[in-house]
């Protein structure tokens, strides 16, 4: 459910801890034995018939209101260019993109682009802009303002991922004033699709010149709300643009947003932002509810959406090079023996989904590799004796001939992890949960020096797998050897996929891909994330797109 | 009066060896503030972050150089600015400060009224049973974390009562009750330690001469033997407050207040050092400052003590 990527303490629990501090732990148990008496205090409120009425709200009943939102920490900026995983919250709402990712049909439509080319090569995009939206500082989008934004992420001292997407980009001209061309030099199919993230939402001319340290505590941008206030650890508020009127067409939605206001509150505390859900009004919204808080908030009147995340979940590359991962048979054990059923009741009260693939569901190219994925202890078991893994310890651990134990390391210490820990005991394989600090961890990952690793990339686009796999071009989260043949091979399939735009051509390569990652066990994948939110029975159409949030049809039913 | 120089003197020497320490230790755990800002970035091109991050912060320049830099810096008062907000530490810091002080301040004053009362009526009290269950009290205050009792007062006053806001209630409604989170322990650790004074105090034979004169208990044991009693417990004041200070780390997290303990701990979960060299800085001087007060009231309540030359 909630793996995250650690970032400064306390962050959102999707946007930060996956490095979760023990101290932590029991200060959770006890907020939520306390919430549950918040619960029982306050259920019997709330109810289900006024959701049902407020379906007849006509649109222009729906204006007006301050919608809260609890967030578990400050995001650390406003602008997802330059801040990493603020898209999760309070950057979709300030900037539009230049396309948009529709969901349903997993097809990317027009947006602030109103139609778009692309070569067959897939190195050369053009876009057709909309000559009729402004920003919030009054200027007017034109081919150069989109120029500026593609080139501003480019720079020194943004420290987010943001840059991947405007990587390999060779020119951009401006052909007329709504008219822009992006080439690159090698090709990029995913370019589309990383268009549509918050990351490349479009700010002003002004706000994309602003250095790094200025643009992350402002914006001008493109959006349905502007930015109002953004006090560090405390609030961020946000006021709807009177004058918006683009909002993609999937939302059914023409002029300015319903709501007034946004007001992000910086809540540490897990039972006190759900009790402020709860009890008086004082939130309306709360993202990333850990699994077993959703029986309370439901009895107590919230509404609970569950949404299946397209990016991967619980997917963890192996360190290929390690002493004891090279050998690919003991990586198939471990992959043969997570059993995934079980893992996801354990881990997220069956919430989350067993991974059927290395990409989610939710993916446009999704490759059902499940038939590898089955849980087999008997074979896992003789794999790791072929392996020479034969003698078992009083400890209950496997030995070598040289008497070695089959010990490996992952950086994560947390429920999820402690599950698979277990599973995998079972087979006499110890997995040793050694978390990195927050500030030590990606020069920890990136060190070599864990067996099971774990890092939190999402995308809609499948060129997240070369992103994350990809060797010559790409993280090589598996530590491929130079000597890895089939490594080779996989890399190969990855850098292809990212320059065919025929989509069943792709399909095959993202298959072929796929298979590999999963047979040879470069990754386990063990789940798919379900973001679950839980808001007020008085918001309403606030449900989760893809991996963004979208404001601007979200309304709140009068007291 | 030389005294008082010599006092100054290991006063700053406490400073700037805390300046040196929080230095040197947040420099050798490992991870730095590249990693911080760069956690969460989920591309291909984490390694050119984290050097890219470091060469801009400095933090590629051999440490005697960042240590120079920053002591050099702090003695003008320029601490740099906040890794993470991007505006000056000191800026930062300060914004926090008075709502901490605030908070530490009421907290510790409710724990000498809750303290001092629990003790005095610990001694007015006549039956047996009564008392032992009092006396029982201070020992289970001071074991029970801060945070516990500001989720049952949070659950009490905020969800239950209404009185208060749960999330950052700015009314002075809001501070009183996020501040008897934190009198709690402090409470308890005053009256374990008064109650055991004002025993030693109400045996002394000047109490005896007392209550030979015919005065009331009440008067015996406050107007009395309460101000002999009290004299540990003004020196132990000094740490109590260190305490305090502590424990809004917790209280300011449960009641999503803006303070010094919140930001510390974010400052050094992100190796933020220009905000966690202001925060022990000032820190350590308020120790010592408070320490000085502390040795120069106790000539006034004891004649018998005097600083010698």
């Amino acid at each position: 459910m909630q793996p995250l990527p650690l970032a400064p303490e306390p962050i959102e629990r999707k946007q930060q801890v996956v490095f979760s501090y023990r101290p932590r732990h029991w200060l959770t148990a006890v907020g939520a034995t306390l919430a549950l008496l918040a619960t029982a205090a306050c259920s019997g409120s709330g109810g289900g018939g006024q959701s049902e009425a407020a379906a007849d709200v006509a649109k222009k009943d729906r204006y007006g209101g301050t919608l809260n939102i609890g967030l578990s920490a400050d995001p650390g900026g406003v602008d997802a260019a330059v801040v990493n995983q603020v898209w999760r919250t309070v950057a979709r709402a300030l900037a539009d993109s230049l396309v948009f990712y529709n969901p349903k049909t997993k097809k990317v439509e027009p947006w602030l682009a109103t139609s778009w080319t692309v070569s067959k090569d897939a190195r050369t995009y053009s876009f057709e802009l909309r000559d009729d939206v402004t920003f919030h500082d009054g200027t007017k989008l034109t081919a150069k303002v989109v120029k500026a934004n593609l080139e501003s992420l480019n720079r020194p001292g943004i420290h987010s991922s943001a840059k991947t997407i405007v990587q390999g980009i060779s020119k951009i001209t401006t052909p007329s004033e709504h008219k822009v061309t992006v080439q690159f030099a090698e090709p990029n199919a995913a370019f589309l699709t990383s268009l549509s993230r918050a990351y490349v939402g479009i700010v002003s001319q002004k706000t994309a010149e602003l250095p790094v340290e200025k643009r992350q505590k402002w914006l001008d941008g493109s959006g349905p709300f502007y930015l109002e206030e953004y006090t560090p650890n405390q609030r961020i508020v946000l006021k709807k643009r009177k004058d918006y009127d683009w909002a993609p067409k999937y939302f059914e939605h023409s002029g300015s947003a319903y709501l007034d206001e946004v007001v992000y509150k910086i809540i540490p505390e897990d039972s006190v932002r759900n009790g402020a859900v709860i009890g008086d009004d004082e939130l309306q919204f709360i993202y990333w509810v850990n699994a077993k808080y959703v029986s309370q908030l439901e009895g107590s009147g919230m509404t609970i959406s569950k949404t299946l995340n397209p990016a991967t979940g619980l997917e963890l590359p192996l360190n290929t090079s390690s002493k004891i991962l090279k050998d690919v048979r003991v990586r198939q054990a471990l992959q043969i023996g997570v059993d995934r059923e079980q893992f996801v009741k354990i881990a997220s009260g069956g919430v989350d989904q067993p991974a059927t693939g290395p990409l989610s569901k939710d993916n446009p190219f999704y490759s059902d590799q499940s038939e590898l994925l089955k849980y087999d202890a008997k074979k896992a078991r003789s794999l790791l004796e072929q392996a020479g893994w034969t003698k078992v310890g009083s400890d209950g651990i496997r030995r070598n001939a040289d008497g070695e134990r089959l010990s490996l390391r992952a950086p994560r210490d947390d429920a999820p992890l402690q599950v698979l820990q277990d599973q995998w005991k079972k087979l006499g394989i110890e997995l040793v949960l050694d978390p990195p600090l927050a500030a030590e961890a990606n020069e920890a990952l990136l060190s070599g020096k864990y067996d099971v690793a774990y890092w939190y990339a999402s995308s809609p686009d499948p060129d997240v797998l070369r992103a994350n796999y990809g060797t010559t071009d790409g993280s090589d989260r598996s530590f491929v050897a130079d000597d890895d043949k089939t490594g080779k091979e996989l890399d190969k399939l990855l850098q292809e996929q990212n320059q065919t735009i025929d989509k069943d051509k792709r399909q095959k390569l993202v298959d072929h891909a796929a298979r590999i990652l999963v047979e040879q066990a470069y990754e386990v994948p063990v789940s798919n994330d379900v973001d679950i939110w839980a808001h007020s029975p008085r918001l309403h159409d606030i449900t989760p797109v893809g991996l963004d949030q979208y404001l601007i049809n979200a309304w709140l039913a009068k007291k | 009066m030389a005294r008082y120089g010599l006092r100054l003197l290991y006063g700053v020497i406490v400073v700037w060896g805390a300046f040196t320490g929080a230095f040197f230790l947040l420099y050798v755990v490992p991870g730095d503030a590249a990693g911080g800002l760069t956690a969460g970035a989920d591309g291909a091109d984490v390694k050119q972050l984290l050097a890219e991050q470091r060469e801009l912060l400095g933090l590629d320049r051999p440490v005697w150089v960042q240590y120079w830099d920053a002591l050099t810096g702090a003695l003008q008062g320029d601490f740099g600015e906040s890794i993470y907000q991007r505006r000056p530490a000191v800026e930062v810091y300060f914004e926090s400060f008075p709502e901490t002080l605030k908070l530490a301040f009421l907290g510790l004053l409710l724990a000498v009224v809750l303290g001092v009362t629990l003790s005095v009526v610990i001694e007015l009290t006549n039956w047996k049973w009564a008392r032992e269950l009092l006396i029982s009290l201070p020992p289970v205050a001071v074991s029970l974390p801060p945070f516990l009792v500001g989720l049952v007062l949070l659950q009490v006053f905020a969800f239950q009562l209404h009185w208060i806001k749960a999330v950052n209630d700015p009314s002075f409604g809001g501070l009183l009750i996020a501040s008897a989170a934190l009198a709690v322990a402090g409470g308890g650790s005053i009256s374990q330690l008064l109650t055991a004074n004002l025993r030693g105090a109400l045996t002394s034979p000047y109490v005896e001469t007392a209550r030979n004169w015919g005065l009331s208990r009440f008067d015996v044991v406050v107007r009395h033997a309460l101000k002999n009693a009290a004299l540990p417990v003004i020196t132990s004041l000094g740490t109590t407050v260190g305490v305090m200070v502590g424990g809004t780390v917790l209280t300011e997290t449960v009641f999503s207040r803006l303070g010094v303990g919140r930001l510390v701990v974010d400052a050094v979960d992100g190796r933020d050092m220009p905000v966690v060299l202001v925060a022990v800085t000032i820190s350590a001087v308020i120790f010592v400052a408070v320490n000085l007060v502390v040795d120069a009231v106790h000539p006034l309540l004891d004649k018998r003590i005097q600083w010698d030359g």
